[in-house]
């Protein structure tokens, strides 16, 4: 190869794999989400006292019976404790869920496990007979040529719904009139997942200035 | 007096080197991309992964025709910022990417074909496929398209040796809106050798 081609080769090479290289998110908390929303004629302002159960609801599929799961106490009492320090910061009162409160928040969790799982494009090969295969014909195992690999990561979900019991009146469901939603990986030590709920309530928060009083 | 200095160094370049009639190029470029319009508002920052590929034929001392393919990839990430729209809120930090990839034919005029720095214009057309990327925590919003496009290049081919030339090129691309896409512009600054192939 004479000079100006090769040094056109390393150049072209060198330009593909500056091409290809992409920067990703390198922590955890790159990938945190909050998300809030508000039912637009609710009037905020005029309410004051707040109520918040004892436990975090787990949705899962597990519950196809009825029965109802809660959050890990580590996560959810993170998550109460959270709300209620936002709530209280924020103006609100805090009172018993007999004692007919103005909002109920309801806040509930989900995790999903998600699987990848690669195999080559010979997972069921078969093959008639022929001069290579003489004999009949035939299949090979997955993963005969190239084992098939797995990988999984988690994620979760919390919900947080604010309710208005006053209009539950007429139905059996309650119109929620604020609603957050805080997705990320569940990964990492259970202090860092707890760091992160926490930061991302307080966002969720932050962004909805309509809640303070 | 300066001015007239350059000029005669220009002319005297003029006479060093001549280019051979009817010659192929081929060429490499690295290119670093300014988005302008619509691309830049998605992105602000320019980018600097991205290569061209040309293929130039010169059957006239003035004149030649070529074909181009390339790619460009911006990126930005945005930090992590509150984004509204109605009653919702959302927060996240965002990882913006344009993939472009432009296909075109075109025309070339040589200024200048018997100078070692050979100042040219050319005017291409083709299409260019974007795939606009915005990741938003685990998710990801996405839009791809083939869209029509046109470029005006301005252009300067310099002679390394008899067969090898170094390029330099300013390449204003314009990508039309589709149905899917928005209309997308960038200025792509080429820089690379060519050599000729026959």
């Amino acid at each position: 190869m004479n000079k100006p081609i090769s040094l056109l080769m390393f150049l072209a090479v060198s330009a593909l794999f500056a091409g290809c290289y992409r920067d990703e998110p390198v922590y955890t908390s790159d990938l945190d989400l909050v998300v809030t929303n508000y039912q637009k004629d609710f009037a905020f302002s005029t309410k004051t006292t707040f109520s918040l159960p004892d436990s975090v609801v787990l949705i899962s599929d597990e519950n196809y019976d009825g029965t109802i799961s809660y959050a890990k106490p580590t996560y959810g009492n993170t998550i109460l404790a959270e709300i209620r320090s936002n709530m209280l910061a924020n103006g609100w009162v805090e009172v018993d869920k007999n004692a007919n409160p103005d909002v109920i928040i309801l806040p509930s969790v989900s995790q999903t496990t998600n699987v990848f799982y690669y195999y080559s494009y010979s997972y069921w090969s078969w093959y008639y007979p022929s001069s290579y295969y003489p004999g009949g014909w035939g299949w090979y195992y997955p993963g005969y040529y190239f084992p098939p690999t797995t990988s999984t990561y988690k994620t979760g979900s919390v919900f947080i719904q604010m309710t208005d019991p006053s209009n539950a009146a007429t139905s059996d469901q309650l119109p929620v009139v604020w609603t957050a939603v805080i997705n990320g990986l569940l990964e990492g030590n259970t202090t860092s997942i707890q760091g992160r709920i926490s930061t991302s309530i307080d966002q969720a928060f932050k962004q909805s200035s309509y809640l303070k009083k | 007096m300066k001015q007239s200095k350059y000029i005669s160094l220009i002319a005297m370049l003029c006479v060093a080197f001549s280019i051979k009639a009817q010659v192929s190029t081929f060429g490499a470029n690295y290119v670093i991309s300014i988005p302008m319009g619509n691309t830049a508002d998605f992105i602000g920052l320019p980018s600097y992964r991205g290569a061209s590929f040309e293929y130039t034929y010169v059957p006239d001392d003035h004149f030649g025709v070529h074909v181009e393919g390339g790619w460009n990839n911006f990126y930005e990430k945005k930090e992590k910022t509150t984004y509204e729209y109605k009653t919702l809120a959302v927060t996240g930090i965002q990882y913006r990417y344009v993939e472009s990839v432009p296909i075109f034919v075109g025309a070339n005029y040589f200024i200048l074909p018997e100078a070692i720095v050979k100042p040219y214009v050319a005017f291409g057309l083709g299409l260019i496929y974007t795939e606009k990327r915005n990741d938003v925590g685990l998710y990801t919003l996405s839009s791809d398209s083939w869209q029509f496009g046109l470029k005006p290049e301005l252009g300067v081919a310099i002679n390394l040796t008899e067969n090898t030339f170094f390029k330099l090129s300013a390449k204003y691309y314009q990508a039309f809106k589709t149905n899917d896409l928005d209309a997308q512009s960038f200025l792509g600054v080429n820089m690379g050798l060519a050599f000729m192939v026959q």
